[in-house]
């Protein structure tokens, strides 16, 4: 739907205007913000950083003071240290599907609390990549949508190591429950002996909400509903998110 | 029901013990030319120092005592006809035929017709065609919605909007009407201009307090569009050339001069000037709208009037190939009215109403969404003239059905073939009774009750949701299945004591309902709107309004002074969850949150109306707040649309008997937004902080416009002028939107970038009639 969006935008944009304006904006006690992912691969991270000005450029402040704890409900406890610039690391150790995961994240005199299930995971049956005759090519990401659930995926597209993301891809089941999904991952520019690697993700409801508000806050427009920050589920007033994918992976050298 | 019976027959208690000793003269004041009724229209007594207003069927009212009276009749345009009268033993009609003044001894004046004028007639605002004829214009378009919210209480979208604000109301919470049949989008081109070709409208009336009980189904206001119903006498044409329209208009007599017929066309050519460019890509873009109306009447006999109307407008973009919208409305009203005797008239109308929208080339693909909504609608009215000037009735009721097409996406293609979200249906219906009296000479009472019933029918399939907003259930009704009700009682209610001629004084109260909401994702009026019955989640929106008012009117210095203060409060608005999804999405509902609403504001107007020199200052003071416990913790915010100081100055100059020079000044707060308070990283992306809903301004707006019009001397039948407009005199560039846009040198940064759409705009338009 951004599509429509966008081409309206750009109606507006070719008929108005535009010059930069100097707006006051207040700037209270900023928020932490906390950004964690649980996956089914062995090192888990969460990353803590303090919101910044709105005119600052990328020096967030890193917030290296924390203690970052994962709990299952078996009582079993995950310690993260810090690597640096506010990263935290577990130990090797794998999350199990269907468990629930609590973070609990203790700075200063605030503690934050969230948590998120594993997903099982679902596989990718095929990536292919079909040259179109404009020489764009699509990406062709294959999976089966699992019968009478909903689920929730996100995608991500690599080219030669390299993230290929304008936007987060994100998608839930309502157009293909139970069948056979191909996602058509359009390229522009693509070259033989390039190595393409798949994710696809299967996320809970919670974190797919939260990408794909993240996602209309950052393709935003004013032409979207009015700004908003996306719904965080960490409880104890910080921004962000816990979630969890299980993630597959594909991997494709494109041959003559 | 047995309330609603129980108050008529006070009512009519009330009149009889009234109507005593007093003959009565009445009658209806139409245009001499068109023989169309001429509302508000004043019936003068000098030697009783006594006045009345005609209704809006033009007809008048009056109770005398016996002897000989001169009686002016005059209306603003037209020549003043004096009148002797000798009133006797009985009751005295007297039809008023009054004639256009020509534009060589013209002295028309630019006057918002207003509220309450003399008497308790009416109340609003009003505009007709001759009155904004020598006000600046927008690329040669006149456009009677924007002069409207030159006046006090209505307010509009910025450049590239036609939303009307009314006394803090959004959009959708007003009725517009064409005849009496509902528009959905009054608005061509994003917004620029309104529908409403201006060449075929006879009057314009706002309804914004003491909203009158045969109208309802909005929590705002009534704006409703008169149209020209042509002239019985002969065949005309009439049009006009300006920079980016053409209008043509014809009219035709019918037989016997029974009746007649305006016919009239108008199309935006933006596109063939597009079609002049050498870039291939440009070239083929298509943007353009057009309108055709049609608006008759025949008059089979004395007592009968047949009247015909229907509008049918379309706009249409083509974007690059890529991308490709069209859109329009439909509106269409078919009227018997019928006069049993000169105190008892009855209306029947049918009317129907069409809006869509359809998305092409979407990406240059085959896919196509389409939506829509249509209405169909019968009503009956009664106006009883107990005791004429003294005691009226007026009772009736009307039923109205709706279906809604949410959306549905067609796919060309064996795979996909595209979904339909299911359309609804609902049933809304009412009765009322309103009634006028004088209770005592100096004071004036209006009163009605209005009786809502809303119906969800099926067949739909109906959705509903846990505490998560999930779907948990979905259950599919049958058709003509009812499965949503909800009713309401709609009080109105208004007293007017007038000591002395000049002085005025008056208080009113409302109720209204609304079972239709807009949900539109969009900062702009974009066609893409979607329109929702109530339902089980959706509950009808309620507006309780009270104002209260003090006129001055003073003949001998032709001046008119008027203030009111005003209050309301809404309950069950509509707005979006953060982040909701609202495109083709059948589980709209979800994206939903609920709250309430209040405004309050006190209204200025000083009005010269008199002379060669006329014109208005308005100026309103106000507050639109909202809450909603699911945005920043049900906190306060001021709505979008809260203008805190709405300021218009409008002056009109008479250089020489052919020249008018006419000036507008507007000023109003800028609109109410949410901008971010700071930023934050989160997955990789630079991500916007936001901490209060609606706390900042965009700059203010203001703007000053020129016209100048030459009127060419009337030769035989052949009668133009020339008018030469400058929009937006000092180029102003009014903000149509703040976006935090990403530094291209520095990507790490944030900018704040200004967009606005129009600079200043000289335009030339010819008009003619013949």
């Amino acid at each position: 739907m951004h599509n429509i969006k966008y081409y309206i935008f750009v109606i507006i944009t070719l008929t108005s205007c535009k010059d930069k304006i100097q707006v006051a904006l207040q700037n209270d006690e900023q928020p932490i913000v906390i950004e964690g992912l649980l996956t089914n691969e062995p090192i888990q991270s969460i990353d803590i950083h303090r919101s910044g000005d709105f005119y600052e450029l990328d020096a967030y402040e890193a917030i290296n003071d924390a203690t970052v704890q994962i709990k299952d409900s078996t009582g079993l406890t995950i310690l993260l240290t810090l690597d640096q610039n506010g990263h935290y690391e577990s130990v090797a150790w794998t999350a199990q599907i269907g468990q629930e995961y609590n973070l609990t994240i203790q700075h200063k005199e605030e503690t934050y609390t969230a948590k998120t299930i594993l997903p099982k995971q679902i596989k990718i049956k095929e990536v292919d990549v079909k040259i179109n005759n404009d020489s764009s090519a699509y990406i062709r990401c294959k999976f089966e949508d699992p019968i009478g659930e909903q689920n929730f995926y996100r995608l991500r597209f690599y080219r030669n190591g390299d993230i290929q993301e304008s936007r987060l891809y994100v998608l839930r089941d309502l157009n293909f429950e139970g069948k056979t999904k191909i996602y058509n991952f359009k390229r522009e520019a693509i070259a033989y002996g390039d190595t393409i690697v798949v994710e696809l993700w299967h996320i809970p409801k919670h974190t797919y909400t939260y990408y794909s508000q993240l996602k209309e806050v950052i393709e935003q427009g004013l032409l979207s509903s009015v700004p908003y920050n996306p719904e965080s589920n960490i409880k104890g007033g910080a921004l962000g998110y816990w979630g969890a994918a299980s993630i597959d992976r594909d991997t494709l050298i494109l041959k003559l | 029901m047995s309330n609603i019976l129980t108050i008529a027959c006070f009512f009519v208690l009330i009149a009889r013990l009234s109507a005593q000793d007093f003959q009565v003269l009445s009658g209806q004041i139409v245009d001499a030319k068109t023989q169309e009724p001429i509302p508000f229209a004043n019936i003068w007594l000098d030697k009783l120092q006594k006045g009345v207003s005609s209704d809006i069927e033009g007809m008048y009212h009056l109770e005398l005592v016996k002897g000989e009276y001169s009686v002016q009749y005059s209306y603003v345009g037209y020549a003043t006809i004096e009148q002797l009268i000798k009133i006797d033993t009985s009751h005295q009609v007297l039809n008023i035929q009054l004639e256009l003044l020509s534009n060589e001894v013209d002295e028309i004046v630019v006057e918002a017709k207003d509220d309450l004028s003399k008497e308790a007639s009416s109340i609003g605002t009003s505009f007709s065609a001759a009155e904004i004829k020598n006000l600046p214009s927008l690329m040669g378009e006149k456009d009677m919605l924007k002069i409207a919210t030159l006046t006090n209480g209505i307010s509009m979208a910025n450049d590239g909007g036609t939303g009307l604000f009314i006394r803090g109301g959004n959009s959708d919470q007003n009725l517009v009407l064409f005849d009496e049949a509902t528009v959905y989008s009054p608005s061509h081109a994003l917004g620029f201009f309104s529908i409403f070709n201006t060449d075929i409208v006879s009057l314009m009336s706002f309804w914004y307090s003491g909203l009158p009980s045969q109208y309802g189904g909005r929590a705002s206001a009534i704006l409703q569009v008169d149209p020209k119903r042509g002239e019985s006498d002969q065949f005309g044409f009439s049009g006009s050339l300006g920079l980016i329209t053409a209008k043509l208009a014809i009219n035709i007599p019918l037989p016997k001069k029974k009746g007649a017929l305006l016919i009239s066309g108008r199309r935006s050519y933006l596109d063939l000037y597009l079609k002049m460019l050498k870039d291939e890509e440009l070239r083929n873009n298509e943007v353009y709208f057009y309108d055709l109306t049609l608006a008759g009447y025949y008059q089979p006999s004395s007592k009968d009037v047949l009247k015909i109307s229907g509008y049918y407008g379309r706009d249409r973009v083509l974007f690059f190939e890529n991308f490709g919208i069209d859109w329009g409305n439909l509106a269409a009203t078919l009227q018997w009215n019928h006069l049993f005797n000169d105190q008892f008239l009855s209306k029947t109308m049918l009317t129907y109403s069409n809006f869509d929208y359809k998305i092409e080339r979407f990406n240059k693909s085959n896919t196509r969404i389409a939506a829509g909504l249509q209405e169909g609608q019968f009503k009956q009215e009664f106006h009883y003239q107990i005791a004429p000037d003294k005691y009226e009735l007026k009772f009736g009721g009307g039923v109205l059905f709706r279906r809604f097409e949410p959306g549905k996406l067609i796919k060309n293609s064996d795979t996909n073939p595209g979904f339909t979200i299911a359309a609804k249906q609902a049933l809304e219906s009412n009765v009322f009774v309103s009634s006028r009296m004088q209770i005592q000479p100096k004071f004036n009472l209006r009163i009605g009750l209005r009786y809502n019933l809303f119906n969800a029918l099926g067949p739909t399939d109906y959705y509903t949701f846990d505490e998560y907003l999930e779907v948990e259930d979905t259950i599919a009704y049958k058709a003509g299945k009812v499965y949503q009700t909800y009713h309401g009682l709609a009080p109105r209610v208004g007293l007017w004591y007038q000591p002395t001629e000049e002085h005025n004084v008056y208080g009113m109260y409302s109720r209204l309902y609304q079972y239709v909401h807009l949900v539109s994702s969009a900062t702009v009026g974009l066609p893409t709107d979607l329109w929702l019955p109530s339902s089980q989640s959706v509950r009808p929106q309620i507006t309780d309004e009270w104002s209260l008012g003090y006129k001055f009117m003073s003949d001998k210095w032709g001046l008119e002074l008027k203030t009111e203060l005003y209050f309301k409060l809404l309950q069950n608005q509509v707005d979006y969850k953060n982040g909701a999804n609202i495109f083709l999405n059948p589980y709209i509902e979800s994206q939903l949150v609920y709250g309430k609403g209040r405004v309050y504001g006190v209204d200025f107007l000083l009005k010269k109306a008199q002379g060669k020199f006329t014109g208005w200052l308005a100026y309103t003071l106000a507050k639109t707040e909202r809450s909603f416990p699911k945005i920043y913790e049900g906190k306060w915010f001021p709505a979008t649309q809260d203008r805190t100081h709405d300021l218009s100055i409008v002056l009109q100059y008479k250089i020489h008997p052919r020249w008018t020079i006419a000036t507008t000044w507007t000023y109003r707060t800028g609109d109410a937004v949410t901008y971010p308070s700071g930023s934050y990283k989160i997955d990789g992306h630079r991500v916007l902080l936001f901490s209060e809903r609606n706390g900042h301004r965009i700059p203010d707006y203001h703007r000053w416009d020129i016209g100048l019009t030459y009127d060419f001397k009337l030769k035989k039948r052949f009668q133009s002028d020339f008018n030469l407009s400058i929009y937006n005199v000092y180029a102003r560039r009014n903000t149509f939107m703040v976006l935090f846009e990403e530094n291209k040198n520095n990507p790490n940064q944030f900018d704040a970038v200004r967009y606005s759409l129009t600079t200043i705009i000289p335009s030339l338009t010819w008009n003619f009639k013949f």
